[in-house]
């Protein structure tokens, strides 16, 4: 009986680079599974303002903007984004427009925050201002889609409030989510990203 | 980025208190002058816009059931007893239908790739007695 390891070529242990580039694509798809329940997980739970959601998946977002670099995050974000929209079955619509539009702003206002501000704010301050961006770029998209500007000043304030309080509530879980991976929690991921 | 650099950020800082407070702080103010504003003189109406165009303009009191033509098709509104809401629209993910029932002034449902606007908006009480439906 032949050995498996018979007729194949012998391997030597893995160049380290091809290593780095798989554990890099385990950690974007692994995060990318999680931020898809999360994403699903949102759209079932009950909203007091239809058009708010909370916003779970940005929890996974911000704790890999500060634990694993703005690259995996963003990879990481658009890829949900996108294949959220595809099992919506709402891929290139308008409100695939909104969702892309919202969360691109989003992600680029926590990616500066996190680089130049974070030894100001913390996860509550970067969370909340990713929040705000998101939910004021989907209405200024409604009120330019109006040609309305009236729309912005009656419906902003309960952006104000509702970002803040789920804003506020994905920062606390972010906060935890990283504290509980010590990849994340003591900077070895960015660490080792950043070196390969 | 040496390991030992690398320091988990705070849950939040000083100025995270103070830029969420001052945030809370605006919203409360503006739903207070809100509720001031909802108990000023005046009549209540009900606007419903196309676009940048306003194609109704009727007395909140009035009991009636209108039907627009938005982008994407028409849309039924109904006012009944005061309540203004959205009762079927061609949208997909109907969130207009779900934004339930309006009252107040300043309140108001939006229909976004229907492109339909129904607000409540506070005007001088003569005017509000001369309104009647204003359709297209």
């Amino acid at each position: 009986m032949q050995s498996p390891a018979e007729g194949m070529a012998v391997v030597g242990p893995e160049p380290r680079e091809v290593r780095e580039r798989i554990e890099r694509l385990s950690l974007i798809a692994a995060a990318t599974a999680f931020e898809l329940v999360l994403f699903v997980l949102d759209s079932a739970l009950p909203r007091p303002i239809p058009w708010i959601k909370i916003g779970l998946a940005n929890i996974v977002t911000l704790a890999l903007l500060v634990g694993a670099g703005w690259r995996v995050a963003a990879a990481v974000h658009f890829l949900r984004i996108t294949i959220g929209a595809v099992l919506r079955g709402g891929l290139f619509t308008p409100f695939f427009l909104l969702s892309f539009s919202g969360g691109a702003v989003s992600f680029i206002v926590m990616a500066l925050a996190v680089r130049w501000a974070i030894p100001v704010l913390g996860f509550l301050g970067v969370s909340f201002l990713g929040a705000l961006a998101h939910n004021t770029v989907q209405l200024l998209m409604v009120a330019a889609a109006l040609s309305d500007s009236s729309v912005l000043v009656l419906l902003w304030p309960a952006v104000l409030l509702f970002s803040l309080c789920y804003g506020g509530f994905s920062g606390w879980c972010s906060f935890h989510f990283c504290r509980r991976i010590p990849q994340l929690a003591e900077g070895r991921l960015a660490q080792a990203l950043r070196a390969g | 980025m040496a390991r030992a650099e690398f320091q988990l950020p705070p849950l939040a800082t000083a100025t995270d208190w103070v830029m969420l407070g001052a945030v809370f702080l605006c919203s409360l103010s503006f739903y207070g002058f809100r509720m001031l504003e909802d108990r000023a003189e005046g009549g209540l109406v009900t606007v419903v816009q196309v676009g940048d165009e306003r194609v109704a303009v009727l007395p909140a009191r009035k009991d009636t059931v209108l039907v627009v033509s938005g982008k994407l098709g028409e849309v039924r509104i109904v006012q009944q007893a005061g309540e203004l809401w959205l009762e079927d629209a061609p949208c997909r993910l109907k969130i207009c239908e779900r934004m339930g029932h309006i009252h107040r002034s300043g309140e108001v449902i939006v229909c976004a790739p229907n492109k339909v606007m129904v607000r409540r908006e506070r005007v001088g009480g003569e005017r509000e007695g001369t309104l009647d439906a204003i359709s297209r």
